[in-house]
């Protein structure tokens, strides 16, 4: 468990320093942005289901993409864009834990 | 720590998809403008224009609508793509904090995304191997970096979701046939159904359509289906919802799924049954004869690996053997749709070809080593991995040239072009249209391009009666042309025909008057 966080570590590490070399700070910040925002709130919540390590990582990008974003928008509506992604991302890890507690107890 | 032999192949295929990043993010590593055709402008307009102003966008403003103010067809003046995609970008440039650089760099990600769902399905149910040479396949494939150049982004990343799509629904059916049933597969397709349908509705009836095949051909197998009244329900609660958030854009995807394309008009011939590819010659004008080339696209060399790889799926019909066959024929219906009319933006559905003519392709190249008795058969099908990779690098990989030579020079607006948009943005009313002499017409690209940064109508110019509000005289393009003539005809209209009007910039070649 210990070894495949080590390994989670390196191999963002690894991307973090690619996109920075490549694409400058932008792109540093646009991978950060993406793993941040569309990756880890779904992949909190897909850590409570009984699926592997490589399809919660996968399925959290292509439903992260889909789910935040969508959150925003309607958030949007009413709030500002930005205040919308501060609350989306709160609101996902908050669904996230609750997840998980609830998980657990069931 | 020990290095175990799936960290090791996980870090094979990060190098690779890095890799597949630096080859398609090329055209913007050298020059930080936008590019694109027309469909790319009205992406990065939709999602600047949340960022910029920091709200959603429902009703389109003045500059948006001019052009697709009846895209909408359900509710015409509103957004009339699914809002995801282009928040997605909105978000990012928020985040990232530019205009144009987050938004290209994120659209890579969306449209090499599709390397990481054949790679993950693929090695998931085929292994290693065959996975990482579908992903190497993939980098160099033309039918996706083209319209990714061009600027069909939402579909490239919406095709990626096909084969999740299938995946989650096989392993749904076979957990239930083994008596283990998982339902989380059953509400992932769903899910991803319904963010692939936000994405790009083709996309969805691919895989719709997959998934159809898919059953039929487990239930042959399997003889038994699975069936839970309350678990069916869920799954169609959850993409009502899904459907339900965005009204507009639903009303439109229905709206437009009983339209009939101006391509429907020209018939069926049954002769097109025994043809992969529609016909290029009813797309002339809009996509390249060689897009609808195999030998152009996935290189001839790989043709007969992709009917052996066929041979040994139709042979094997395991599971996993039918998921890719069901792939393979969905794609087969969807790209003779046309046979009951529904013809519409057919050519795009070609994009997908090599989405799985990649995986079987590897796997009917690898299946080689089986038909071999030898002890080192393991290592011969590594030599086959080496010599299939080699290949697709020396002459599938020669195509990486395009990504690399992209919207150079002229291909692109100016950065004085960009600034003076910037300044338009921050001083000319929203609703004023901004009419633009001295783009020759060949760039007449730049206009649009010009309105997403200045968040302001630009109109070509014709003559000064029908010019309104404000005249941009842009001298940039026909410097860099040495267009001699040309500059010396617009110096002549500026000096003779807008002395009496207010000049409110000029800089960088550039003056932009108020007419009104």
């Amino acid at each position: 468990m210990k070894e495949n966080k080590i390994f989670m570590a390196i191999i963002l590490a690894l991307t973090a320093i690619f996109f920075f070399a490549a694409l400058g700070i932008t792109g540093l910040r646009t991978i950060a942005g993406t793993i941040l925002l569309f990756i880890l709130p779904a992949y909190l919540i897909l850590n409570n289901f009984d699926l592997s390590a490589q399809e919660k990582i996968v399925f959290a990008f292509f439903i992260g993409v889909g789910i935040f974003p969508s959150v925003v928008y309607l958030l949007g509506l009413v709030i500002s864009l930005r205040a919308a992604i501060a609350i989306t991302f709160i609101l996902l890890i908050v669904i996230a834990f609750m997840a998980k507690k609830y998980m657990k107890k069931s | 720590m020990k290095l175990n032999k799936s960290w090791l192949e996980t870090l094979i295929f990060i190098a690779l998809y890095l890799s597949a990043i630096y080859i398609w993010t090329q055209p913007l590593q050298k020059n930080r403008l936008p590019y694109g055709e027309y469909d790319a402008i009205s992406h990065v307009e939709v999602a600047d224009y949340m960022a910029v102003n920091d709200k959603s966008l429902v009703n389109l403003p003045h500059y948006i609508d001019f052009r697709y103010g009846t895209d909408n067809i359900y509710k015409p003046h509103t957004l009339w793509y699914y809002p995801p995609f282009h928040t997605a970008f909105a978000v990012i440039q928020a985040v990232a904090g530019e205009r144009i650089v987050p938004i290209y760099i994120l659209n890579a990600v969306f449209s090499t995304a599709i390397i990481i769902s054949v790679y993950f399905v693929i090695n998931s149910l085929f292994g290693f191997l065959p996975a990482l040479l579908s992903a190497l396949f993939l980098v160099f494939s033309p039918l996706d970096f083209l319209p990714f150049l061009w600027g069909q982004w939402p579909e490239r990343l919406a095709y990626a979701y096909v084969p999740l799509i299938l995946y989650c629904f096989y392993r749904y059916y076979t957990s239930y046939a083994d008596g283990k049933e998982k339902t989380v597969y059953l509400y992932l397709t769903a899910i991803l159904f319904g963010i692939n349908l936000y994405m790009h509705q083709l996309a969805a009836f691919h895989s719709l359509l997959g998934i159809a095949v898919l059953f039929v051909f487990l239930l042959i197998k399997e003889r038994k289906a699975p069936f839970n009244f309350k678990h069916i329900l869920l799954c169609a609660l959850i993409i009502i919802v899904m459907l339900a958030i965005f009204p507009y854009q639903t009303g439109n995807t229905f709206a437009r799924f009983g339209v009939k394309g101006e391509e429907a008009k020209k018939g069926f011939g049954l002769s097109r049954l025994v043809h992969w590819a529609p016909n290029p010659k009813d797309f002339t004008g809009s996509v390249p004869e060689s897009y609808f080339s195999f030998g152009e696209m996935h290189g001839l060399w790989t043709l007969p690996f992709l009917l052996l790889g066929i041979a040994v799926l139709a042979f094997r019909r395991q599971g996993n053997d039918l998921l890719m066959l069901a792939w393979l024929v969905s794609l087969y219906l969807v790209l003779h749709r046309d046979i009951i009319g529904k013809a519409a933006f057919l050519h795009r559905s070609l994009s997908a070809s090599a989405h799985i003519f990649a995986p079987i392709t590897a796997i009917g190249a690898l299946s080689l080593a089986s038909f071999i008795k030898s002890k080192y058969k393991d290592y011969i099908k590594y030599g086959i991995f080496i010599v299939i990779a080699v290949l697709i690098i020396s002459i599938n990989g020669k195509s990486a040239e395009t990504l690399k030579n992209a919207y150079a020079g002229l291909g692109r607006i100016t950065p004085s072009q960009y600034e003076a948009s910037e300044w338009a943005r921050a001083n000319i009313p929203p609703t004023s249209n901004v009419s633009v002499v001295g783009v020759p017409e060949p760039l007449y690209r730049h206009l649009p391009w010009m309105a997403v940064f200045s968040q302001r109508l630009n109109r070509f110019f014709e003559n000064l009666p029908t010019a309104q509000d404000y005249l941009m005289v842009d001298y940039t393009d026909l410097i860099l042309l040495n267009d001699r003539a040309g500059i010396e005809k617009l110096r002549q209209f500026e000096s003779n025909e807008l002395k009496k009007y207010t000049l409110l910039y000029d800089k960088n070649n550039i003056r932009i008057y108020r007419l009104k």
